[in-house]
């Protein structure tokens, strides 16, 4: 299809959804009225029977307005056609009946078609393919137009960049543009008869296409079946680098500034959204899922974001194609293509490096590699002299082979690993440093010693393996068909061990193999968890009538869960656990073996030009589970006017397997179970109304959502029994961007409740925060320097705190007198009443960041500095009590993060 | 100054707090009890805390003051004491004895002369007897003994300690030295006899006790941080209304 799109529609497609299928949505008008498709797109009626080829060329022309070219040579000879026909474009007409003839046609543009010999066209056409890239990033770049010029003829590229123009023999002029950057003219372009050529156009951006794409998050370049969702945002990889942040940009950190997304802390990268539990969001990465999305205990990302290439986040209300999450979406894609040759772009800070090369030998196979790893061990030791024994590293591999122009094969990996590993060795001289017997105690020898060991090991990985096929019908849909595998192994080994000196006395060595006896049945812990997902699933689109495509497909699920500790006597050990159990046992061996299925069919169905709405159902059915669950969802759309779009969404959601996580906990071992036999599973109402508007520099977004919650888990002091309670949550939510030339902002306000009830006590979540703003900005400063920044400011989160202190006692058993010692304690009050009464104050908190662009040809160079926290506002983590030197006691502030300024390197290639 | 730069001030400047925000009717009344067959008299304190967020420049000595005035009863199915306030916030079962059967339960009543009912029962463990070693047995300082008893149905923790001598008494501060204490699947130990004053080399009394599982939650629970917390069994009220048997013996203690 080929056809020329002028700038006036360019800016709305680049304001809107740029999908070819939304576009023919919007222009499959009523057919009763004047369409407002192209000619050579509209679909007509014809009935004639040994009707002259001109007369019936001039029936087609009539209904459909496209105009044919021929010379009067050719159509001489009377040839006489027949055809009865309905629901046809022009060009499946012309095949209709010029079947058998050695006449052929040649659409020249979006209302003209040339007819000519056959062979003519074989004789006089060649074709030009080709991709446009963007020269900085190497990112494709949809929407762009390119002209054949002193003609009608031209093309649009499609979602990865691509074009295809048929032309005649000859030399010609191509120009490219795209709102944003700057235009390539290529001139005496040689077509050959019968050939192809292939062209990539790399376009460099202008000033005002960085501060577009890299400030707000926006609409563009959704996959379709997003399209219609109301509560879908797009971040891009630009934006990820702009957003200021401790050391590593961040994918969830970026996330975490969008209206309804909230974490529980400065230092923890987990996602509550409108309410919903973190084990809620269904994180897929190339669309596999992943379990463990978190490195270093939850403060950073699993993921490179210099291989995302964006993250498509639905809030809620998602298609019947996403399920078993009750919350949300996050759909990460990375990326697909340098588009000839090879490039990329490395980082280098403080804390860690990473590099990532694309490459593309052959137009066929695209390739990109990427890898990073921390160094918070070696800084430390270098620059402050402390051993802090942690680190992480991740790679990725993608392999990207389109064999032909309807098939793609996608192939990639994911491997991520984060470690601690500490040992400490202790030569102790005497045994009374650890045991407090009073020195001048008669049995203890001078000079006698001992050593003591601790080792510590810890690690945490995630690994992904996907095979991704996509087919291409054309006009006709898509099939897509993809295997994947999840694997997140976790270990921790905790290990005490002491041994006595040569010469130690009796004594010692009596002394160190009771600690040893002690720590074998007390200290020493083993724990080993794992999760392994393999699912194969496919997709169908297909427009099966007029104004209605219709979606379907399914997926089946093995997973494996494998959770094994042993001596967990220890209490501490045990508190760390206690977000997953109340009071976990000692020794744990608990393993599963789970199958889910599911199918799903929507109909994305365009009631007008201006309707359109996607009634969807799914169905689930899971081996652990008695209940099969059959989920209806709703969508719809409704463009008031070319500004002004109304959106609604419906929704009822399922989840199989939970991890009882509430109260915000840093995801230390993420267990999740699932709800067994006759159990009743999680499950979600999603009621969402919104509108949008987009005018030429501003947007605006209005929403408001309710959910309402049953069979959540909750802990109790079995394992791993469950309690089941309710929950609801609801809020509005309002957006508001510019888009400037020199300065871009976005504001976003979102008032928000979130409640669960257990045993008939409800309460608000730790996630629940009030209010929330975000002010977030770009601005050029000139001379290729940019300034970003991000403020925050909410309602503090609740907390439970109704400990009650007293002096310390100690109970004499031989009397049954407590007995007052110094110091004090605390009781723990009935929180089950009590729970999140109180609220840590208002959080704010201004972030900043300064990056320079040093183009050289082919590679450019990008300091930059940032300081996070920038007026060092003092938020509160928690607090703690103390005495002060005179013994009375003191609340302490815990803080969250102080201001922190980190600087680096970015290079691209 | 315009009046967006006034605003902003302003909202800066109410956000400048550092402190919690909220409201709680939670209850500060603590009782502290344990009854055991062990005791004459059986004693019941009753005391009142401080909020956390109250307790900013209080010594820990001014953390809680004693509960006046209550009316304190304690039924079994045998018996029902009232129980009398002897000294402020201690009362004892002084006019009637209340006696303390092992597998029995008990049922706290408080009534405070202003405050709420607190509620509690405590069934006490079962008798049980120190199986090894056996009763005066002669063991060498230094040496490794091993500890076993019979199970006490309804323990909660078991607790080895001995009782101290006087010398050690002034340097712990107390009555009792404790060994350790063990789960309740627990009956063994190994415990490795010593002494801290030269005075010890004598007969050692050690003791095993039994606490309920109400008692043992209330002394042996820890935070997510791992400091003390005390875990309550009172219905209305902080504290524990607990209840505790043991079983002793003594052993010979020789220098070789």
């Amino acid at each position: 299809m080929k056809f020329v799109v002028d700038k006036i529609k360019l800016i709305a497609l680049a304001a809107a959804v740029l999908s070819t299928g939304r576009i023919s949505a919007q222009t499959a008008a009523d057919s009763s009225t004047i369409s407002s498709l192209p000619p050579i797109e509209r679909k007509i009626a014809v009935h004639f029977s040994r009707l002259p080829l001109r007369a019936a060329l001039s029936e087609i022309s009539q209904k459909s307005q496209v105009k044919f070219v021929y010379s009067d040579e050719l159509l001489r000879s009377e040839y006489r056609v027949s055809a009865k026909l309905a629901d046809k474009t022009p060009s499946e007409i012309l095949d209709e009946i010029l079947n058998g003839l050695s006449i052929g046609y040649v659409a020249q543009s979006e209302s003209q078609i040339v007819l000519t010999k056959k062979n003519t066209i074989q004789e006089k056409y060649g074709s030009i393919q080709g991709q446009v890239l963007d020269a900085a990033t190497g990112e494709a770049l949809s929407g762009a137009n390119v002209e054949v010029l002193g003609t009608t003829i031209g093309a649009a590229s499609n979602f990865g960049g691509f074009f295809d123009l048929k032309l005649p023999v000859g030399r010609h002029d191509l120009r490219v543009s795209v709102i944003g950057y700057e235009s390539i003219t290529r001139q005496q372009v040689q077509v050959m008869a019968g050939k192809k050529i292939y062209l990539t156009f790399r376009l460099k951006p202008t000033v005002l296409q960085m501060q577009e794409v890299q400030v707000t998050s926006s609409r563009n370049n959704l996959p379709e079946h997003m399209e219609i969702e109301p509560s879908v945002i797009t971040v891009r990889r630009s934006q990820f680098a702009a957003t200021p942040t401790v050391g590593e940009p961040d994918l969830f950190r970026t996330l975490q500034n969008l209206p309804g997304v909230s974490s529980p802390n400065d230092y923890s990268n987990e996602l509550f959204i409108r309410g919903g539990n973190s084990d809620q969001n269904l994180i897929m990465l190339d669309g596999a899922v992943i379990y463990n999305p978190y490195h270093l205990l939850g403060l950073a990302g699993a993921f490179n974001p210099d291989i995302v290439e964006q993250v498509n986040l639905s809030l809620g209300g998602f298609s019947a194609r996403y399920g078993d999450r009750l919350s949300s979406v996050i759909d990460v894609r990375t990326k697909s293509t340098n588009g000839g040759g090879t490039g990329g772009f490395g980082n280098f800070s403080l804390m860690s490096s990473k590099l990532t090369v694309l490459g593309s030998q052959h137009p066929k196979l695209n390739w990109i590699v990427s890898g990073r790893r921390t160094y918070h061990d070696v800084a430390a030791s270098l620059f402050v002299g402390k051993d802090v024994p942690y680190y992480f590293y991740d790679f990725y591999g993608k392999l990207i082979f389109s064999p032909g122009k309807n098939n793609v094969f996608y192939f990639s990996s994911f491997y991520s690993r984060d470690q601690f590993s500490y040992t400490d060795e202790t030569r102790h001289p005497n045994i009374e440093d650890v045991f407090e017997i009073p020195t001048d105690s008669p049995l203890i020898p001078d000079n006698e010693g001992y050593t003591s060991r601790k080792r510590e090991f810890f690690f945490w990985n995630n690994l992904l393996l996907t095979a991704h096929w996509l087919h291409e019908f054309g006009a006709n849909g898509q099939f897509e068909l993809q295997f994947s595998q999840s694997r997140s192994p976790s270990d921790l080994d905790y290990e005490e061990s002491f041994s006595a000196a040569s010469n130690a006395s009796e004594a010692t060595r009596k002394h160190v193999d009771l600690e040893n006896q002690e720590a074998r049945e007390n200290n020493n812990l083993e724990i080993d968890n794992g999760i392994l997902d393999r699912t194969l699933k496919a997709d169908w689109t297909l427009p099966v009538a007029q104004n209605h495509k219709l979606s379907f497909g399914g997926g089946l699920s093995f997973l494996h869960l494998n959770y094994f500790w042993e001596s967990l006597l220890n209490e501490i050990d045990q508190k760390e656990l206690a977000v997953f159990f109340d009071s976990p046992p000692d020794s744990f061996d608990y393993r599963r073996n789970l199958k889910q299925f599911y199918f799903y069919a929507e109909d994305s169905w365009n009631v007008s030009r201006r309707l359109s709405i996607r009634p969807g159902v799914r169905f689930e059915k899971r081996n652990f589970n008695s209940k099969w669950v059959l989920e209806p969802r709703l969508n719809l759309s409704y463009e008031w006017s070319d500004a002004l779009t109304l959106k609604a969404a419906y929704g009822l959601f399922h989840q199989g397997l939970g991890t009882s996580l509430e109260d915000g906990y840093l995801q230390f071992l993420p267990l999740p179970f699932p709800s067994e036999k006759d159990a009743p599973l999680e499950s979600a109402h999603h009621f969402i109304a919104g509108l949008e508007w987009r005018g030429d520099k501003w947007e605006f977004s209005a929403e408001g959502y309710y959910k309402s919650l049953s069979g959540l888990l909750k802990t109790t002091n079995s394992t791993p029994e469950f309690i089941h309670g309710t929950g609801r949550s609801y809020g509005l939510e309002f957006g508001m961007r510019r888009l400037g030339d020199r300065f871009n902002f976005e504001v976003n306000y979102a008032l928000s409740y979130a409640k669960r009830k257990f045993d008939g006590v409800e309460y608000y979540t730790s996630f629940d925060q009030r209010h929330n703003l975000s002010a977030l900005g770009q601005y050029h400063l000139g001379k290729n320097w940019l300034l970003n920044f991000r403020w925050s400011l909410a309602t503090g989160r609740p907390f439970t705190s109704d400990d009650v202190f007293f002096s310390s006692r100690y109970l004499d058993p031989l009397t049954g007198q407590w007995i007052t010692l110094p110091g004090y304690n605390q009781n723990e009050a009935d929180f089950s009443q009590q729970k999140n009464r109180f609220r840590y104050p208002i959080y704010h908190r201004l972030d900043i960041s300064f990056t320079k662009r040093i183009q050289k040809r082919g590679w450019a160079l990008l300091p930059y500095i940032q300081v996070v926290n920038a007026y060092y506002r003092r938020n509160v983590l928690s607090y703690d009590w103390g005495t002060e030197d005179d013994g009375r006691l003191k609340r302490q502030i815990i803080p969250m993060m102080p201001i922190i300024p980190t600087f680096g390197l970015a290079v691209e290639f | 100054m315009s009046k967006f730069q006034i605003l902003i001030l302003i909202l800066l400047t109410m956000s400048c707090s550092l402190d919690p925000v909220g409201e709680t009717d939670a209850t500060k009344v603590t009782v502290l009890a344990v009854l055991s067959p062990d005791y004459v008299r059986q004693t019941i304190m009753l005391v009142e805390g401080t909020n956390i967020f109250d307790v900013d420049g209080l010594y820990p000595s001014e953390l809680d003051h004693p509960v006046q005035g209550a009316r304190m009863v304690v039924r079994s199915a045998k018996q029902t004491v009232e129980f009398t306030e002897v000294s402020p916030g201690l009362y004892q079962d002084a006019e009637t004895q209340l006696q303390v059967v092992s597998g029995e339960s008990y049922f706290l009543e408080v009534q405070e002369a202003d405050g709420p009912e607190l509620f509690a029962r405590t069934t006490v463990p079962g008798a049980f007897r120190i199986i090894a070693p056996e009763d005066s047995a002669t063991f060498v300082i230094e040496s490794e003994v091993a500890f076993s008893w019979q199970r006490s149905s309804g323990a909660g923790t078991y607790v080895l300690g001995r009782n101290l001598f006087e010398c050690e008494k002034e340097f712990f501060g107390r009555n009792f030295g404790f060994y350790g204490s063990f789960d309740k699947t627990q009956t063994k130990i190994i415990a490795w006899i010593n002494i801290f004053c030269n005075s010890s080399l004598q007969a050692q009394t050690f003791k095993v006790l039994a606490y309920d599982s109400s008692l043992a939650a209330y002394l042996y629970s820890v935070d997510s941080n791992g400091a003390p917390l005390q875990r309550s069994n009172i219905d209305g009220g902080l504290g524990v209304f607990g209840s505790m048997v043991s079983d002793s013996l003594t052993i010979v203690v020789t220098s070789q």
